[in-house]
């Protein structure tokens, strides 16, 4: 029970975690990976119910939260990283754009370092429950099943929500590249049907700033 | 759960590398994850109560998911149609690879169907808004992304 205890106060932290991607654009107390975490899996739950649309919401909710674990000891990556110096300084100019695409190999040589990361992580749980936890994990990254699909969409839609909300509140944040993203990344139906609602609901005249 | 997908019966295209992905997963899920989840099922039993068994729950949730994606899979299969890949096409197509200039700098996108795409690796599915603008477009033109906040891009390449 130790080793639980243990882990389930390291999982804690990413409730004072603040993302990274926020902070390097200088949002003051921005939201922790658990905010995120915690909004998509409402939408995740009540998005699919709303549009009468059938997925499997244990695994959907599984895959959700393993997907940010190994930020925990790896670190919380952002898409722009090969072009921020190591001190994280750096001009924000470089979030009016979305970044350039990333080497293959890079992203393998990543994907393999957050595994092994991961891995350590969770080296103390028992056998069954471990497995569980890395193949979610696995699944969200990689995954084609349908509810793979689903949720990486839906958590690039999610941070494009958080990015308008900032926004709209005045802070240093460009919704700009975040739409570019999901204009590239979506394709779910139901998502897609979301994102138009999105821009309707923040960009119609009457709500236009 | 049966999946949802392609309701409409149309063709899936597929690059051929991810149709040999695709056949890859299919063979790994019936021949090796089914048989290990059903050993692990029938592991789970022997440790008593199945109404208080942790390990069984997990294990026929295990299942449950292999064998949708087995049944996804399947279903994707039979309405796949291989990509002639390798011919130079004016007009951007499925399967094209294209280069276009976006935000002041060059990227190359691959236009796939949803089954295959992975934006990371630049394979942009053709039901999403950048999918659906490109194609058709053709070397020179300017194709502009719909929606309130508007991205564009010029394609400068299409093989």
């Amino acid at each position: 029970m130790n080793d639980l205890i243990k882990f389930f106060e390291e999982i804690g932290r990413l409730k004072q975690t603040s993302r990274r991607g926020w902070l390097l654009r200088k949002v003051e107390s921005p939201e922790s990976i658990a905010d995120h975490n915690f909004r998509l899996i409402l939408i995740g739950w009540i998005l699919p119910k709303i549009k009468k649309y059938r997925i499997n919401f244990g695994k959907l909710t599984k895959m959700i939260l393993a997907h940010d674990l190994y930020r925990l000891y790896y670190g919380d990556d952002t898409p722009y990283d090969f072009m921020i110096k190591k001190d994280d300084q750096v001009d924000t100019k470089i979030f009016e754009k979305w970044p350039p695409r990333e080497r293959p190999e890079r992203i393998e040589k990543a994907f393999e370092e957050k595994r092994r990361k991961l891995k350590d992580f969770l080296a103390d749980l028992p056998t069954d429950v471990r497995k569980e936890v890395l193949n979610m994990w696995e699944e969200f990254e990689f995954g084609g099943s349908n509810e793979a699909k689903f949720a990486r969409q839906l958590d690039r839609l999610e941070t494009l929500l958080q990015a308008i909300q900032y926004e709209r509140e005045g802070k240093e944040v460009n919704s700009y590249p975040f739409w570019r993203e999901v204009k590239e990344t979506v394709d779910h139906p139901i998502l897609l049907e979301f994102m138009e609602e999105i821009d309707k609901y923040y960009y119609s005249p009457s709500k236009k700033k | 759960m049966m999946p949802q997908l392609n309701m409409k019966n149309e063709a899936i295209y597929l690059t051929s590398e991810g149709l040999k992905k695709l056949k890859d997963e299919y063979e790994e899920l019936t021949k090796v994850k089914r048989k290990e989840i059903t050993e692990r099922i029938s592991k789970a039993r022997e440790f008593g109560d199945i109404s208080e068994n942790s390990e069984y729950d997990t294990a026929r949730d295990e299942q449950s998911f292999i064998e949708g994606r087995i049944l996804e899979i399947e279903e994707i299969l039979k309405h796949a149609k291989k990509i002639n890949e390798g011919v130079k096409h004016s007009l951007v197509e499925m399967g094209s690879h294209v280069k276009v200039e976006v935000d002041g700098h060059n990227d190359d996108f691959v236009i796939v169907s949803s089954v295959e795409a992975n934006p990371i690796e630049g394979k942009i599915s053709n039901e999403s808004p950048v999918g659906k603008a490109l194609l058709g477009a053709k070397i020179g033109d300017v194709v502009t992304v719909a929606s309130s906040i508007k991205s564009t891009f010029k394609v400068l390449d299409v093989k």
